[in-house]
């Protein structure tokens, strides 16, 4: 190897050796996403998703969970503020509901999540009840779940959770 | 000057040009979709330049605004493979123009679900200019290249996308008008470049699967590409090192008669290059960039990326 190439292989060693430990390398210092425990959606109070114009409260129950690696399923319900609770009576929004995934910091959403009204064995619509799924993050951290309650594309009124992946 | 000095130094010139309009393309994209905001450079005595590329980009994991990054699980897969075209000619002496289209194929595989989308990437259209001819060898003088690009957004972004898993999503969603320069120096088996560009993406109003509109303002972001190479003399190839910090400013949203705004973006692109130029008309090359190894890295996906290229130059 000639005298030129080692010493330049040597110096470049040594500076590239010193900017990996010196500068916040995400190799060096990382966590992985099998070890990274997270709390579970703790909602709060009585209306955990409020919609004060619409005097409406609803909940969301997740049938599993999303993770970095797994789509996740929810249950959407909704109630009458001043007369219902969190287990019912269930009334119909009057609007179309959908659910956006936001996350903040990086300023974009995910792919669409599927919101349908619940039907019985009838195939009649439960009021109050939706099942919203392909709810998928597609990348970990924290994110936002808006509801959102729509009439011909407007949003009339939403309210979000707040969630960590 | 006799053969064998003038050896040494075209050689290494032919190989730094052939190998740095490859090389500063092939970088993993931060979030989500995302492609080179340099274009491809004729840096040698050539009249056109005709380059094919196969990259293949795996995202290992993600930075948060704050705190450690979180490299992904057995169970997640994101895989871009990229077949990209590019097309470089002189408009005259010292000006030139090129096109850049790339094929994207994408891949997410999530819990035991598989999705994926094909289609055409974000295209680009370049000019440069030789603004540092180098007509006599100076020990110490650059040659340099004013160069600005126009990014086309043909691909779905992560804005509209509309496929499960965000598959679609391999474009950035907007135009954006890039400006650097190039400035390169060889002396007999070494070489260095360094790139600084500033780009700056235009708003954009999009309409979501929902049917919901937002408007979105990526606004300024900036990078510096360094890089060094060494050309073995009696052998046709040569080995490369870059790295390249790159910087974003926080995104405004307006969606839903609210303003949000994001968080800045920082991510440190490190490459290792090997390039063989096979004739004084053709080249071959490999590289790999790694997002993972230098940081700080902020609020931004993190890849590996594996690239190879074949360029075909006609002289002048």
């Amino acid at each position: 190897m000639s005298r030129t190439l080692y010493v330049s292989l040597s110096i470049l060693t040594l500076l590239f050796s010193g900017a990996l430990l010196a500068c916040d390398s995400p190799l060096l210092d990382h966590v992985n996403a099998n070890d990274v425990v997270r709390e579970p959606l703790r909602e709060a109070g009585d209306c955990p998703i409020a919609f004060p114009v619409h005097k409406l409260c609803a909940s969301w129950t997740w049938d599993r969970m999303p993770t970095d690696s797994d789509l996740g399923t929810a249950q959407l319900r909704f109630w009458k503020a001043d007369v219902g609770t969190v287990n019912g009576p269930f009334v119909d929004p009057h609007h179309e509901v959908f659910v956006k995934l936001w996350m903040p910091a990086m300023g974009h959403g995910s792919s669409p999540v599927t919101t349908e009204a619940r039907v019985d064995a009838s195939g009649a619509k439960i009021p109050g009840l939706y099942d919203a799924s392909k709810v998928f993050f597609v990348m970990p951290g924290k994110w936002e779940i808006w509801v959102q309650l729509k009439t011909a594309g407007q949003v009339h009124e939403q309210a979000k959770l707040d969630v960590e992946i | 000057m006799g053969p064998p000095a003038l050896f040494r130094i075209l050689v290494p010139s032919l190989a730094v040009g052939a190998l740095l309009a490859f090389a500063g393309n092939a970088r993993a994209a931060a979030c989500c979709g995302g492609t080179s905001a340099t274009p491809s450079l004729i840096t040698g005595d050539d009249a056109y330049q005709f380059g094919l590329a196969v990259s293949r980009s795996e995202i290992i994991g993600d930075a948060p605004t704050s705190g450690k990054p979180v490299f992904r699980g057995d169970g997640t897969d994101e895989v871009t493979t990229t077949y990209r075209l590019d097309v470089a000619a002189i408009l005259s002496d010292r000006t030139q123009a090129s096109v850049t289209v790339p094929f994207v194929s994408k891949s997410v595989a999530a819990g035991g679900t598989s999705n994926g989308a094909s289609g055409v990437g974000d295209a680009s259209l370049g000019f440069a200019y030789e603004a540092w001819p180098e007509w006599t060898y100076s020990e110490w003088k650059p040659h340099g290249f004013l160069f600005t690009q126009l990014n086309l957004p043909f691909a779905h972004s992560i804005y509209d996308t509309e496929a499960a898993g965000a598959s679609d999503a391999f474009g950035t969603g907007f135009y954006r008008l890039s400006a650097g320069t190039l400035l390169r120096k060889a002396w007999r088996v070494l070489d260095a470049a360094v790139t600084p560009e500033v780009h700056y993406s235009l708003p954009r109003a999009f309409t979501d699967a929902g049917g919901s509109s937002l408007r979105v303002s990526p606004g300024f972001g900036a990078s510096v590409e360094a890089g060094v190479g060494y050309n073995f003399v009696r052998l046709p190839f040569r080995v490369g090192l870059r790295i390249q910090p790159v910087w974003n400013e926080p995104r405004t949203i307006d969606a839903d008669g609210a303003r949000t705004r994001s968080s800045a973006q920082w991510v440190w692109n490190t490459g290792l290059d090997v390039g063989y130029l096979a004739t004084t008309e053709w080249s071959l090359s490999a590289s790999y960039t790694d997002q993972t190894l230098l940081g700080p890295a902020v609020n931004t996906t993190l890849g590996r990326t594996f690239a190879l290229s074949l360029q075909r130059r006609w002289p002048r």
